[in-house]
């Protein structure tokens, strides 16, 4: 049986209960005979869930997963699991961007004295993200405030967007010229061990090898408030270099177990992004909603979040806010 | 092993004995130390679970002690390969499953309504929210049980989408010196380990 024919999209229809019958029969067998072809669809059932979750899968595809896939209680449990995990993760990377070697002085130093404290040490991972974005908050308003009095004068949407920015993180980029060549980087090495290897006088100091760290990708994060009647529009500026935007939108109520949020256009009302169920976190009653939007579709604009309580079926969906935002270049 | 036979000891079915014979069997000739016996049971779990079967930790338990009989009962089995005969056994039980339901006059469409239902009125969604916490609080203490370096690999594996997502994995896996694939294997097991702990500690 030759398990090379199938991909990942004729996983992703067995899983989602849309693959042939012959297909069907294959890849059970597969899935349970085969060591390696079970590691490939647990990776590819792992990548769906995940594509659900982020609010990312779309059509017939969203369409079977909520029919079938979620029809099972094991099933649902992955999902389940796969969000805490996804929320963990984010918790987490917000913390390593904080403390990131090449970030800014003044966040590291920041981190740095609030880490001394004993504050980041918190167990409670809710309390450590609310103490990263006050200490954010901070930096970002005392770092705007600075570029401003520099600059001199902004534009007004500037001004407007900054209350509501907590931090925008410039990531890490391995630029092809930091790459060492990995003749130069052996030789570095080399050079090393012969220095642990040899007593008697030391050669002068080889140059500190360069190390290759992974790409980090660039976040933006916005806090957007519950929408005011009559209020303006927020402008939102967008470094270019930004791969994902985060958003937490504050709830006025917090009536609902769960919300979906979609990213409309504000012109044409299309849909462009569409979140998988979203828990509000924060204080019962006046919790907020922590979402990731990839920044690639989000041109200078105006557009609008919408935010729905998940209601029974045979109910319709209740709209609880529009968040409305332009984007500025 | 302690954990594959706590495993098998829910059934009471199988003697200490047989229990052992079978596990060496499904080793295949390379000492796992249970090891083996856990990734089948998994793998049993994913497959009735995907058929839908009602009870598919009853039916991964049923098949191995079928195996586990049978390999007591003749002394060897002729197969292929272990892991092929669980199959074969485990379509078998399927098929038992399949028309035993259908026995009880359960007609597709109720059952799909059933089904339905179920993938949008959880019972379980009851609570959710303590669940949720719960479950952030026991992937707290589960990561920190994890090496350094697998708790490192698991967040930073998970990092953004689409580009960055590939570049990340990219980058990550030149700096361990292994391929994309090998990454996302490893980085899978680990999921795998912690979800499994995770679901230990809400109970």
């Amino acid at each position: 049986m030759n398990k090379n024919l199938y991909d990942n999209q004729n996983l992703r229809s067995y899983l989602l209960g849309s693959a042939s019958i012959d297909d069907v029969d294959r890849i059970d067998e597969l899935s349970i005979a085969d060591a390696e072809f079970a590691d490939l669809l647990s990776i590819v059932e792992e990548e769906l869930v995940d594509t659900y979750i982020q609010g990312e899968l779309g059509g017939e595809d969203l369409r079977r997963f909520e029919e079938y896939y979620l029809a099972s209680p094991l099933r649902r449990e992955k999902v389940r699991f796969a969000g805490s995990f996804q929320e963990y993760a984010l918790e987490h990377l917000a913390d390593a961007d904080l403390t990131s070697e090449s970030d800014s002085g003044s966040k590291s130093m920041i981190a740095g004295l609030f880490a001394s404290l004993g504050i980041f040490r918190a167990s409670q991972p809710a309390f450590r993200f609310a103490m990263t974005a006050a200490v954010l908050l901070v930096v970002g308003l005392g770092s705007w405030l600075i570029v401003r009095n520099l600059t001199g004068s902004r534009s007004n949407t500037e001004t407007a967007s900054s209350i509501d920015i907590i931090e925008t993180n410039p990531g890490i980029r391995t630029s092809a010229q930091d790459q060492p060549s990995p003749e130069s980087g052996n030789t570095e090495i080399a050079a090393v061990q012969d220095q642990n290897l040899k007593p008697g006088p030391q050669p002068p100091a080889a140059p500190k090898p360069r190390v290759t760290r992974p790409v980090r990708p660039v976040i933006s994060s916005f806090v957007l408030s519950p929408p005011l009647r009559g209020s303006q529009v927020r402008s939102l500026s967008i470094p270019a270099a930004t791969d994902s935007v985060r958003m937490r939108l504050q709830l006025e109520s917090d009536d609902f177990r769960s919300y979906t949020v979609e990213l409309k256009e504000g012109a044409s009302g299309r849909t462009i992004w569409r979140s998988g169920p979203v828990n509000a976190s924060g204080p019962s009653g006046t919790g907020s909603l922590n979402i990731m939007i990839p920044a690639k579709p989000l041109r200078p604009a105006i557009y609008n979040l919408t935010v729905s309580g998940i209601v029974p079926p045979g109910k319709t969906a209740e709209i609880v806010g529009d968040y409305a935002f332009r984007v500025v270049p | 092993m302690y954990e594959a036979r706590a495993e098998a000891a829910k059934s009471q079915e199988i003697s200490e004995g047989a229990f052992g014979r079978f596990l060496t069997w499904l080793d295949d000739g390379v000492e796992t130390d249970g090891v083996s016996y856990i990734e089948m049971r998994k793998r049993l779990l994913g497959y009735f679970d995907r058929k839908n079967c009602r009870s598919p930790d009853e039916l991964a338990d049923e098949t191995l002690n079928r195996v586990a009989r049978r390999l007591e009962e003749g002394g060897k089995i002729k197969t292929e390969s272990p892991a092929k005969y669980c199959y074969t056994i485990a379509r078998y039980v399927f098929l038992e499953d399949l028309r035993d339901r259908e026995s009880r006059n359960v007609s597709l469409d109720d059952k799909t309504a059933r089904l339905k239902a179920v993938a949008v009125v959880d019972p379980d969604l009851a609570g959710e929210k303590e669940i949720k916490e719960k479950m952030l609080s026991c992937l707290e203490k589960c990561v920190e049980k994890l090496e350094p370096s697998n708790r490192d690999l698991i967040i930073r594996y998970y990092y953004g989408v689409e580009r960055v997502k590939i570049e990340n994995r990219k980058s990550m896996a030149a700096s361990l010196s292994i391929s994309i694939n090998a990454l996302s294997i490893r980085a899978c097991r680990i999921r795998s380990k912690l979800e499994a702990c995770v679901k230990k500690c809400v109970g």
